[in-house]
């Protein structure tokens, strides 16, 4: 379960989130709708705990941002799938080891590091690619390695930051019924996106956000 | 640990140029390093060969009997502090004196004035003058001895100049050894600073401190041993050939010993270097 109380966000002096309040259940698929700079980012980011929030607290499963201690991020976020807006690839090795890299941190075997990797690089279709360097790869391209990573741990959540967001638009309802049959199979998500048509044609509840509130 | 050792060497090809300025410039401090250290050395050397000619020459008494002169040679025998005892009697004193200063001289009298005399050599390490003046003090009540003679001027300079150099060592010890570190540290924090962004996406993806710090701290020991080896490795034959070529600067034994002590410590340095680097960089990081 996801959820977040009375949360503040100031940086500088900048207030980018205000009071803000919301919880996901565990298998629900839900969106985060708001137009550009209305603080999505910043949502996902403070419940990867990326960030901590100003004021208030968010809570994910049993990790409270009060009070949980920093040796425990690391665990928490090897169970929680992220898909960064900006893909956040490792520059310096290619796709597979950039997937593998998730893995690898949790002391996973080589042998099934392997197996899953490509398995999870050929759902997102991307098995082709992974000997090539992530700067060789199109924006919508590493946007599908960023979604593997995020997958390849088998998170029981998934925040997806604008997952669709550099894909045409058979690539992107591939990704949308890929991250819907994960749902399908139990793994909450939560998506950010400022894109309407979207909310209007699937039956999941939508979070509004604009200028740091929620509506 | 495969993974740490497979990211360590991949760390050197990625930063390319890089990791090779690292280990230059780790050789180059060392060399500067080590090479100050074999000089002061070899310095220590030369004056201490300088005074194992220093002896003391004790004249006898002629009055002296057989008994007196072997219980002070018994004396003498027994400290550490001499290496070398040898007797000169009357006839072996005149025969020198003879070489020095011509025959004749000797003739016009009669007796020969010449005394008979011990002559001390030191064991290196107690050549200093507050050395030889014990030994003076423990047997100049001897009866048979009649008096005690040294390069005393000599010793007393030689002395100085061992406290002077001392105090350079340790100066040019911390000075060079801080700048080494100061210098070394630095490359090695851009190496790493240059994967700044690597390191903060290997945090998001649920990797711990440890896990990140391995690869880079395995990359910074052998990247320092390896310039320690060339700084060791230039400093020895640099050493080997000036003693083979210079023979007479006889540059202390185990002083090659002081050229590999810079493998261990190149590899400390960019050990440390590393670790320092890369705190610094998980410490701002959220
Ligand atoms: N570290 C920061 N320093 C200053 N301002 C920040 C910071 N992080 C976020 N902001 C501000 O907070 C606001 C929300 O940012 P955020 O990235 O969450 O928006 P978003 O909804 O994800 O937008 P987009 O759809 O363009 O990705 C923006 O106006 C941004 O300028
Ligand atoms: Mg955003």
């Amino acid at each position: 379960m996801i959820q977040m109380h009375h949360v503040y966000k100031t940086v500088g002096n900048t207030t980018v989130l205000e009071d803000v309040s919301l919880q996901v259940e565990k298998g629900e698929f839900v969106f985060l709708l708001g137009p550009s700079g209305a603080g999505k980012s910043t949502v996902l980011r403070l419940i990867h705990f990326d960030e901590r929030p100003t004021q208030g607290w968010v809570r994910l499963e049993d990790y409270n941002s009060s009070t949980i201690k920093s040796r425990h991020i690391p665990l928490l976020r090897r169970r929680v799938g992220m898909i960064f807006q900006d893909f956040k690839l490792l520059r310096d090795r290619n796709i597979f080891d950039n997937v593998a890299f998730a893995l690898e941190v949790t002391g996973a075997k080589k042998a099934l590091m392997k197996r899953r990797v490509l398995q999870t690089l050929t759902l997102v279709g991307l098995g082709h690619l992974r000997n090539m360097m992530p700067v060789q790869l199109s924006g919508g391209e590493q946007q599908r390695v960023s979604i593997a990573r995020a997958l390849v741990n088998q998170p029981f959540a998934l925040l997806a930051d604008e997952p669709l967001g550099d894909l045409d638009k058979e690539a992107a309802s591939d990704i949308l019924q890929l991250l819907r049959d994960l749902n399908h199979q139990g793994t909450t998500v939560l998506m950010a996106t400022h894109d309407t048509e979207l909310m209007e044609t699937l039956p999941y509840r939508c979070l509004m956000i604009e200028k740091g509130k929620i509506f | 640990m495969s993974y740490v050792v497979k990211e360590a060497l991949a760390g050197f090809r990625r930063t390319k140029g890089m990791g090779l300025i690292s280990v230059g410039t780790t050789a180059v401090s060392l060399v500067v390093f080590g090479g100050l250290l074999l000089i002061l050395l070899s310095l220590y050397g030369l004056i201490d060969q300088v005074k194992s000619r220093v002896q003391i020459e004790i004249y006898l008494s002629d009055a002296a009997t057989r008994e007196q002169i072997l219980e002070l040679e018994k004396r003498l025998k027994a400290m550490p502090e001499v290496k070398k005892l040898l007797y000169v009697d009357k006839e072996m004193a005149a025969a020198e004196f003879e070489k020095t200063f011509g025959e004749g001289f000797l003739d016009a009298i009669s007796q020969n004035p010449l005394p008979a005399s011990l002559k001390v050599t030191l064991t290196s390490g107690y050549r200093s003058s507050e050395k030889i003046a014990a030994i003076i003090k423990a047997v100049e009540k001897e009866k048979a001895v009649e008096e005690i003679e040294y390069g005393r001027k000599w010793v007393e300079k030689l002395d100085r100049l061992i406290y002077i150099l001392s105090f350079v060592a340790v100066l040019v010890t911390l000075v060079i050894g801080a700048a080494s570190v100061f210098v070394i540290s630095n490359t090695v924090n851009l190496t790493i600073l240059a994967r700044r962004d690597s390191i903060e996406i290997m945090r998001l993806v649920g990797a711990t401190d440890s896990f990140i710090r391995a690869p880079f701290l395995l990359e910074g020991i052998i990247g320092g041993s390896l310039g320690g080896s060339i700084a060791a490795a230039l400093l020895y034959f640099v050493h080997r050939w000036l003693s083979l070529r210079f023979p007479s600067l006889s540059l202390v034994p185990g002083a090659e010993l002081a050229a590999w002590l810079m493998i261990p410590l190149g590899m400390a340095l960019g050990g440390l270097g590393s670790r320092l680097a890369i705190r610094r960089i998980l410490r701002h990081l959220p």
